[in-house]
């Protein structure tokens, strides 16, 4: 892991089109602001971690989808 | 261009009775690839849509590239009103998505059984072009959407809880 130390207002820069600059520190909190080209996926990573486990969970379903089937058809978006 | 313009959402409206989901679109056995593969499952690339009547209207995806891996989705009209994906601009590029009636939106089920619990992951749905047969996971942000939104539990006295993990 490459460990760098930044200031407010000071930036990196990953490979020339993606600069992550220190816009605010206040407290355990920072705030990041994120300049990169539009087909780059910037996500947080807890939020990335609960959708890759998800997906494994789903993997890993037992299915017997005929006795599921009937309840779920009976159900309304009554939510 | 603003960001908000970048932006393209999707609403699937809730459909009358009789009418045919946008699933629909999709039929049985038609292979779809998926070029990122799924969130954190980048080799779940290439799957094929199983539906049946006898399932419906559950329907599987098969990975041709995990013959052990199956997932089962479903229309999120069937689990919530007015269900609303917020799709960024590279991802519509990802899948060649022009315009918002050829996306067919799915969400992942999890079914534990004895008893019968299940779940859907309404945080991370697929989207899939029905014209180019190219899908996606988004990661939605900003939403109140649970990844585990109960749809059906057997269990009475748990019936209310979402996150009953």
């Amino acid at each position: 892991m490459l460990i760098l130390t930044r200031r407010v207002d000071e930036s990196i820069v990953i490979s020339d089109d993606i600069i992550i600059t220190v816009l605010d520190i206040s407290g355990e909190r920072v705030k990041l602001g994120i300049v990169a080209p539009r087909e780059i996926t910037i996500l947080r990573q807890e939020l990335r971690e609960q959708i890759r486990a998800a997906n494994i969970e789903a993997a890993e379903t037992v299915p017997e989808l005929e006795k599921v089937a009937p309840k779920i058809k009976g159900l309304t978006t009554s939510d | 261009m603003s960001e908000e313009l970048s932006r393209q959402t999707i609403v699937d409206a809730a459909f009358p009775e009789g009418a045919a989901a946008p699933a629909g679109t999709l039929e049985d056995g038609v292979e779809v690839l998926f070029p990122a593969g799924l969130v954190g499952c980048a080799s779940w690339n290439r799957f094929v849509l199983r539906s049946t009547d006898e399932q419906a209207p559950i329907q599987t995806l098969e990975c041709l590239d995990d013959s052990n891996v199956s997932l089962f989705i479903l229309d999120p009209n069937i689990v919530v009103e007015d269900y609303i994906v917020e799709m960024p601009e590279s991802d519509q590029q990802a899948i060649e998505l022009e315009s918002a009636s050829d996306a067919s939106v799915f969400v992942i089920l999890v079914l534990r059984h004895d008893p019968l619990v299940v779940t859907a992951n309404l945080l991370g749905p697929l989207v899939i072009n029905s014209r180019t047969k190219l899908g996606c996971q988004l990661v939605l942000e900003n939403t109140e959407y649970s990844v585990r939104h109960l749809v059906y539990s057997e269990t009475p006295e748990e019936g209310g809880k979402e996150d009953a993990a």
